[in-house]
């Protein structure tokens, strides 16, 4: 199955062979984003150090706020705890990222394969995710940059705001992940769902 | 019998022009659209439709919604069917089939009937007095009252239909859309907001919809809602929920709700949606229910509330009958009195218990014309299956007796009204307390400690312009606390009658003073009369939470709407209390009956629980594995050839393990990231033996304790550096453990450098054990020097295997030499197939858990939750060596050295091997020392873990024993159900005890 | 559905969150000098009052820390949450966890001693 030298990856979404496609004018949309990089970095924020050196490295400071999410160039950084964040980087950064991190002295550890991503957008994506999070994600509550670890039914998430349409994505452990997708297309049934490819 | 329309030629809310069919007890009707089902009953003159029920009596329509105690029937047929729906409270929607209840073989001569000539034997309470004898012949009662308890029928097959729920949130939830909660939505929602309005019915309006003579702005109040009611929906914020029951309100503004929406959405909608919604305040606009008045046979079909026929009159266009009396306590009913002549009805009396009475509406009530009995009572009614007269007579001075002589009146319907219940179940359900109003004759909301204010009928406010201003100030005060500006707007100018207090006569006096009051009924649904509570009061249950429950009063499906303060005021005349003194009983959740499916959503069948699956599941599949389940995972148990029975299939596993090369599928086990300057201290702290000193690149067995004690889980940890290390658990403890880590780290050791990451699904794991097992890692390793010397057992390399980097831990919990094989989950699929691939010619045999199982039993090595329940020490299982004798402190220290925890007789680890070489013992079974032909006999212990071990040839088994290490040798006896079978107790380890193999 | 408002992440359902028994229960500094009987008392006993109850949570569901709260047990009344390693900050939190029984308990004085 591996092609000459690379080997093959397989995401938890894969498996479930979904094929593209939907209604147009679908209420929600899903696509799992694959094999992104994700690496828990654990720190004091009252360590000014560690915080000039994630700045340095990744580019951004981690955010002190609680459930908040920092876009910068193409990774997130998102609070996950008053000393832990999760940096979230196109497929292949994190090995890099992680190596300067470590060097430097930073409590990094990767976990890239402990979870997926699933992008959720739609006009409905809201109403969708109300039938299972019981956050309040009404825009007065819950906008672009805010993030949070909570349960989309019975699985434990970690979500954030990509885009006002609105756009969310949705970090779940890998085993989780055909549930959930299963879920959201449970869940899209009275709105239409269309499915994009990874 | 020919059967006349009540339909009245004009009036009403529904559509005339819209004919609706259906069917009830198998014949069928017409009706409109907008019509309930009752409306629609009553519409075409059929006044019968339930049989009470304990009495079977004939019982017909009493009220106009949610509080209807007896027009309860079977809705729909086939899977969809369902039991005691409210006739009053289902949308009449073409080809709708509904059948009553309670009833063999018709409901007109119905054999039930009996019960009414038995009644003097069926009192409250009497099942506790009843079959009991003789003791033998319980079965034959139970098979009967089977056959005649309970109303409805139960679907026979699974239900058909779906049900979704919801999340929200709001700055303002506003239960009930009458004026009151009208008022507040709006006021609320002006101000931008966010409101939720839930009304359980159709359409917003709530008392006004049933209301002729209220004007509001110089309009009736039914054209004047239309406006208000766009005026709410043009607001952005403010959600409008019809046919929206709010049916709990529990701590901290949060609220369950019951959306009906399959009648007129249609079968691809979900039947119903339960939303949970989160307020931060609630306007309570509940309204209220009327209640009956109490006297003799005051349950006939025809017998009603008179507001209720007011609203059939108003909202339906239906009049209960031709002939319709009017017997009150109050000046409320005479509206109904007026809207009844308004339309051309009859009306030959009205009854009113007050001896004074006046006020506008009764001055109306004379200048139409009517008759008016002024401190007279109802003492009787005639009429099996329908009214056909009502006897009266004068009331004495102090409403105890009647004096004077007997009058019978005819007539076809009687519009009873004993005073009006708030409704403050949710106000009671959030914890909100209660208090008597002797004016109203009621329970009002007093105080609570919730964000919730009640308004209108439901806080004793009756009048619709108080209602409106109550409505329109809590509304606007609920917005502000949301930190939302209040925006002025005047309030509507209303016009209605006046009304005088009203009075209270909990007891009418039967017509022939020391009569029984045995048809005096009180809670209408169970059948419970005024005789029974005096019953209870004699028999001692005083209390009103032993009222309710021996007499059952208020515990229908309807919660004793339209009884529960008639029930308590009846008990607090004989108890000669007043009514505070008798006090209420607790309201509960749902305050209407919910679908089950509800509550349960969508979280069924497929989606009821995840199943977990590892990254080389695709390949388990393909090849015919049998899958066991470990939690919420499923593995692969053992793969069978064509034609192999598991035996056979677990056999050749374990052989070709011990033999050539196994595979075996680990990644379902706990694996925790540990870093940090403290972390070896932390693990010194958590398991029972050293870490400080383990070097980097070596890994270590380590047994975790509670405080107790007692085993907790185990696992191997290596150590990738100085201050890193990575801890395996097992499958089942990998979140407990990690759970129980931070717990630790967080409230008695925050000042431990040491950060914990679980990375149990980022890496995959193919464990390969075996003799063969290096050579067939070094066709697909080369960057690692895979010799004993180089890579000793219980230690760790990185290095590429298949192309993929990976991390190797050379450790075995199947005895022989074995490499763990962890990469990224997304090789994992790789990396088995490579294996695989390779080790074909090497007689590669992939295993499941059975086999693995068996490997480690047959090594003695322990599984935490199989050889242990949590009551078990390292030194039951013969683990003295992993308890340090050094370590000052480490978790479960202490509590090994209780003194329980050191006694001699505890049971200990040992293996049995069975004197009958076929017999594998059964997991589980009981150890006993001496045999007896009939229990009971001495439990000494118990099998934790069997099997046949094709390595020994023979089964195997380990156990539990008392003082088991001091019976080695001995026989015991293990009793199962038809047979004895006899084992010896052994050394828990029956194959390469001095563990050689592994090492190698 | 108690709404519970954890110390960082604000407010939530208390389905996302693990109760952990009774607050402030100090671990024995040397729980050898202690008989069995007074180390079940450690072990095994906790209050369980009808009203104000000091109490551990952790936001299992969400960013996993511990905190202790003040909570009447009769009315689900939340007074506050306060950070681990805390006492409470209320007037009626404080006499709660001062009128505890364990204050005077065998434990607790072991735990204390450690420090002196």
């Amino acid at each position: 199955m591996a092609d000459q030298g690379a080997p093959a990856c397989v995401t938890p979404i894969d498996v479930l062979a979904t094929p593209p496609g939907g209604p147009r004018g679908a209420g929600i949309a899903i696509r799992e984003r694959r094999l992104l990089g994700k690496l828990v970095v654990r720190g004091d924020t009252r360590d000014t150090d560690f915080i000039d050196t994630v700045q340095g490295t990744v580019g951004t400071a981690p955010p002190t706020t609680p459930n908040r999410c920092v876009f910068h160039d193409t990774l997130a950084v998102i609070w996950l705890g008053p000393d832990e964040w999760l940096v979230v980087t196109p497929p292949g950064r994190e090995e890099g990222l992680l190596d300067a991190l470590a060097a430097e002295g930073i409590v990094v550890t990767d976990v890239s394969d402990q979870s997926t991503v699933i992008r959720l957008t739609g006009p409905r994506a809201r109403e969708v995710l109300a039938q299972g999070c019981a956050l309040d994600l009404h825009p007065r509550s819950f906008r672009v940059g805010s993030a949070a670890q909570s349960r989309i039914g019975r699985i434990r998430t970690t979500l954030w705001q990509v885009d006002a349409q609105p756009g969310y994505d949705l970090l779940v452990s890998c085993s989780f992940a055909a549930w959930l997708w299963a879920w959201l297309t449970d869940a899209g049934g009275e709105f239409g769902v269309r499915v994009e490819a990874g | 019998m020919r059967r006349r329309s009540n339909r009245l030629e004009k009036g009403g809310r529904v559509d005339r022009t819209r004919p609706v069919r259906f069917r009830f007890d198998g014949r069928d009707f017409e009706g409109l659209s907008g019509d309930t089902l009752a409306s629609a009953l009553l519409a075409n003159d059929v006044s019968l439709v339930a049989r009470s029920f304990k009495y079977h009596r004939p019982r017909g329509i009493v009220a106009l919604g949610v509080e209807e105690p007896n027009a309860l029937v079977q809705c729909g047929i086939g899977n969809g069917t369902t039991p005691n729906q409210r006739a009053t409270r289902i949308e009449l929607t073409d080809g709708l089939i509904a059948a009553s209840q309670n009833r063999w073989p018709l409901l007109r001569a119905d054999i039930g009937a009996i019960n009414s000539l038995l009644s003097p034997l069926l009192p409250a309470g009497f099942y506790y007095k009843t079959f009991m004898w003789p003791p033998g012949w319980w079965l034959r009662y139970e098979h009967w009252i089977r056959r005649v308890a309970g109303l409805g029928r139960a679907p026979p097959g699974p239900d058909p239909d779906h049900y979704r729920q919801v999340h929200a949130h709001c700055d303002v939830l506003v239960v009930g859309a009458g004026p009151a909660g009208l008022a507040a939505a709006a006021a609320a929602g002006r101000s931008g907001a966010r409101v939720i309005l839930a009304d359980e019915q159709s359409e917003p309006g709530g008392s006004l919809l049933a209301e002729d003579d209220v004007e509001i702005d110089g309009r009736p109040a039914a054209d004047w809602l239309p406006t208000l009611i766009a005026d709410l929906q043009a607001m952005p914020e403010l959600t409008v929920l019809t046919r929206t029951a709010v049916n709990g309100l529990h701590d901290h503004g949060f609220l369950t709700m019951l959306q009906n929406r399959a009648a007129h959405e249609g079968t691809a909608r979900p039947r119903c949606t339960l939303w949970k919604v989160r307020a931060r305040h609630v306007v309570l606009a509940t309204g209220a229910h009327e209640r009956p008045l109490v006297f003799a046979d005051n349950d006939r079909p025809g017998i009603m509330l008179a507001s209720a026929v007011r609203g059939y009159i108003t909202r339906y266009g239906v009049t209960p009958g031709r002939r319709v009396a009017v017997f009150c306590s109050n000046d409320d009913a005479y509206r109904t009195a007026l809207v009844l002549v308004r339309h051309g009805v009859e009306v030959p009396a009205i009854i009113d218990v007050r001896a004074n009475t006046a006020g506008p509406l009764v001055d109306a009530a004379r200048a139409a014309g009517l008759t008016v009995h002024a401190g007279h009572a109802v003492v009787g009614t005639s009429g099996w299956h329908r009214l056909r007269s009502i006897t009266i007579r004068q009331l004495s001075g102090d409403g105890q007796t009647c004096t004077g002589r007997r009058r019978t009146i005819r007539c076809d319907a009687l519009a009873v009204s004993g005073g009006w219940t708030p409704a403050v179940h949710l106000f009671s359900q959030g914890g909100g307390s209660l208090a008597w109003d002797e004016a109203i004759g009621a329970f009002l909301p007093d105080a609570t400690l919730q964000q919730v204010t009640p308004v209108g009928g439901c806080a004793g406010t009756m009048s619709v312009a108080g209602c409106l201003a109550e409505g329109h100030a809590t509304g606007g005060a609920a917005a502000c606390a949301a930190g939302h500006e209040e925006i002025e707007a005047p309030l509507p100018r209303v016009l209605e009658h006046s009304q005088s207090l009203p009075d209270h006569l909990w007891t009418v006096p039967h017509g022939r003073p020391g009569r029984p009051l045995a048809t005096h009924f009180v809670d209408f649904q169970n059948d419970v009369t005024a005789a029974d509570v005096h019953l209870a009061a004699r028999e001692g249950y005083t209390s009103v939470e032993h009222l309710k429950r021996y007499t059952t009063t208020g515990m229908g499906t309807d919660q004793g709407k339209t009884s529960n303060v008639n029930a308590l005021a009846i008990m607090g005349e004989v108890l000669g209390s007043d009514i505070p003194g008798v006090g209420h009983t607790t309201f509960r959740p749902p305050y209407t009956p919910a679908a089950i499916g509800a509550y349960a959503g969508r979280t069924i069948g497929a989606l009821f629980d995840p199943v977990r699956i590892t990254a080389m599941d695709p390949w388990h599949r393909a090849h015919g594995a049998a899958f066991e389940h470990v939690g919420q995972w499923m593995r692969a148990w053992y793969y069978p050839r064509p034609g192999e029975s598991m035996r056979q299939a677990v056999d050749r596993e374990v052989t070709a393990a011990r033999e050539a090369v196994g595979l075996l599928d680990a990644s379902t086990l706990g694996k925790i990231d540990i870093q940090g300057a403290d972390a070896a201290e932390f693990l010194n702290r958590v398991y029972t033996n050293s870490w400080l000193r383990l070097q980097p690149g070596r890994a270590r067995y380590g047994l975790m304790l509670g405080e107790d004690g007692m085993v907790m889980d185990d696992g191997v940890t290596t150590r990738l550096a100085e201050n890193h290390f990575h801890m395996t658990t097992t499958t089942g403890g990998a979140g407990t453990v990690l759970d129980w880590l931070e717990e630790w780290l967080q409230t008695e050791w925050p000042d431990l450098d040491v950060r914990l990451t679980s990375v149990t699904e980022h890496w995959a794991v193919a464990a390969l054990c075996g003799p063969r097992s290096r050579e067939l890692l070094a066709r697909l390793c080369t960057d690692i020097d895979l010799s004993a010397e180089a890579f000793p057992f219980m230690s760790m390399r990185e290095g590429t295997v298949a192309g993929i980097p990976a991390r190797i831990f050379r450790i075995s919990f199947s005895g022989e030499i074995s490499f763990e094989i962890n990469v990224r989950r997304r090789h994992g699929l790789a990396l088995w197939e490579a294996l695989v691939a390779a080790g074909e010619p090497l007689g590669l045999c992939p295993y499941g858990t059975e086999a693995m199982h068996v490997l480690r039993a047959e090594k003695g090595f322990i599984i935490v939750g199989q050889e242990t329940d949590g009551t078990v020490t390292p030194f039951d299982l013969g683990m003295d060596w992993i308890v340090s004798k050094t370590k000052t402190d480490f978790i479960g220290k202490r509590g090994l050295d209780r003194r329980d925890l050191l006694a001699p007789d505890r049971k200990q680890l040992v293996g049995l091997l069975s004197e009958d070489p076929r017999d594998v013992i059964p997991e589980g079974a009981q150890v006993v020392e001496t045999v007896r032909s009939r229990p009971p006999m001495t439990m000494i212990g118990h099998v934790t873990s069997s099997y046949h071990s094709p390595t020994c040839g023979r089964p195997i088994a380990l156990a539990l024993v008392k003082g088991g290490r001091s019976m080695l040798g001995n026989t015991v006896s293990i009793p199962l159900a038809n047979r004895v079978v006899g084992a010896v107790v052994s050394e828990p380890r029956f194959f390469d005890p001095e563990g050689e193999r592994m090492h190698g | 559905m108690l709404l519970i408002n954890c110390p960082w992440c604000g407010p939530r359902d208390d389905a996302e969150f693990h109760y952990g028994g009774e607050a402030h229960i100090l671990r024995p500094a040397n729980p050898s000098a202690l008989s069995d009987e007074e180390f079940a008392e450690y072990l095994f006993l906790q209050q369980n009052p009808r009203g104000l109850h000091l109490e551990r949570w952790c936001h299992s569901d969400g960013c996993r820390r511990w905190f202790n709260m003040v909570r009447d047990t009769a009315t689900n009344r939340i007074l506050e949450v306060y950070p681990m390693g805390e006492l409470p900050s209320s007037q009626s939190g404080l006499a709660a966890w001062r009128n505890n029984w364990r204050r005077n308990s065998a434990a607790e004085r072991n735990a204390r001693n450690r420090v002196e």
